[in-house]
């Protein structure tokens, strides 16, 4: 069973989301995946922090989690697979909530998690019915 | 509780479980940062070593073949055996690397389609510009 964390669940993670924080108690290190583009996505979003302090703080720990990650290769590329996946999920309608589409950068991490037939570890979002093969657990 | 000797315990199978004492002597010793001591080394300077211990660093003992002894905090002897027995959890590899989640503002993932995702290159743009694109 592989378990590929969505970017917002691995932002959970990293900020101490009490539900990411509980769920991801018992599970084994060899079950954890994250996509490298997830990683790009983090970081972007760590450095648009604006409060210094934190910005550092959230730097820190989250280079300590890939510390762990890496250790355990859990850290999957974007592959040529999941560019074909990719290239077919940018076609479709996906909607992340009411107003807005998933983005391409998330489009990105689900066609790694549809191509490593991994389960999607993320919050209930309205896209999920457009994907049938799409395996989705929620925290 | 080093990393790699959690990890190499998850990965520790021998056919023969008389070869187990034997293999995880070489494997404590390989990951270990320090060499095996005597027992008179140990006995002076003990309190180092059980404080080294307690920080996380493992100690063989010298001994006769199969007779050696380590000292190991009882946080990481549950570390390891959990190790061995289920799998290393991610709460384990987050104690070994020091992962603590940081409390504060939730960060929230920016959704949506925009259009500078449109991989379509200006007909005007020069091949030295998209160099230089592809440069940055």
């Amino acid at each position: 069973m592989i378990l590929l964390l969505s970017t917002q669940a691995l932002v959970d993670l990293l900020t101490a989301d009490p539900k990411m924080g509980s769920w991801i108690k018992d599970k084994s290190a060899q079950d954890i995946e994250v996509s490298a583009v997830s990683i790009g996505q983090v970081l972007q979003l760590i450095d648009k922090e604006t409060d210094a302090a934190y910005r550092k703080e959230l730097d820190d720990a989250f280079e300590k989690l890939l510390l762990g990650l890496r250790h355990y290769q859990r850290i999957i590329p974007f592959d040529e697979k999941a560019a074909n996946s990719w290239a077919r999920l940018m076609s479709m309608t996906l909607m992340h909530d009411a107003s807005s589409q998933v983005s391409p950068e998330t489009r990105m991490v689900i066609a790694t998690a549809l191509t490593r037939n991994a389960i999607l570890v993320d919050a209930s979002r309205p896209y999920h019915a457009n994907l049938p093969s799409l395996k989705v657990q929620s925290p | 509780m080093n990393l790699e000797i959690l990890s190499a315990l998850e990965r520790l199978l021998v056919k023969d479980p008389t070869e187990l004492a034997g293999t995880l002597k070489r494997l404590l010793i390989e990951q270990m940062q320090s060499a095996p001591v005597t027992i008179k080394s140990a006995r002076d300077r003990f309190s180092e070593i059980n404080r080294r211990a307690k920080e996380g660093q493992m100690q063989v003992i010298r001994g006769a073949p199969g007779q050696e002894t380590i000292v190991v905090s009882l946080r990481d002897l549950a570390a390891m055996v959990q190790a061995a027995r289920t799998g290393v959890s991610l709460a384990d590899v987050f104690e070994a690397t020091g992962f603590k989640p940081v409390r504060g503002p939730r960060l929230v993932v920016e959704e949506g389609m925009r259009e500078e995702t449109e991989l379509v290159m200006p007909r005007s743009q020069s091949k030295v510009k998209q160099y230089e694109a592809v440069a940055l």
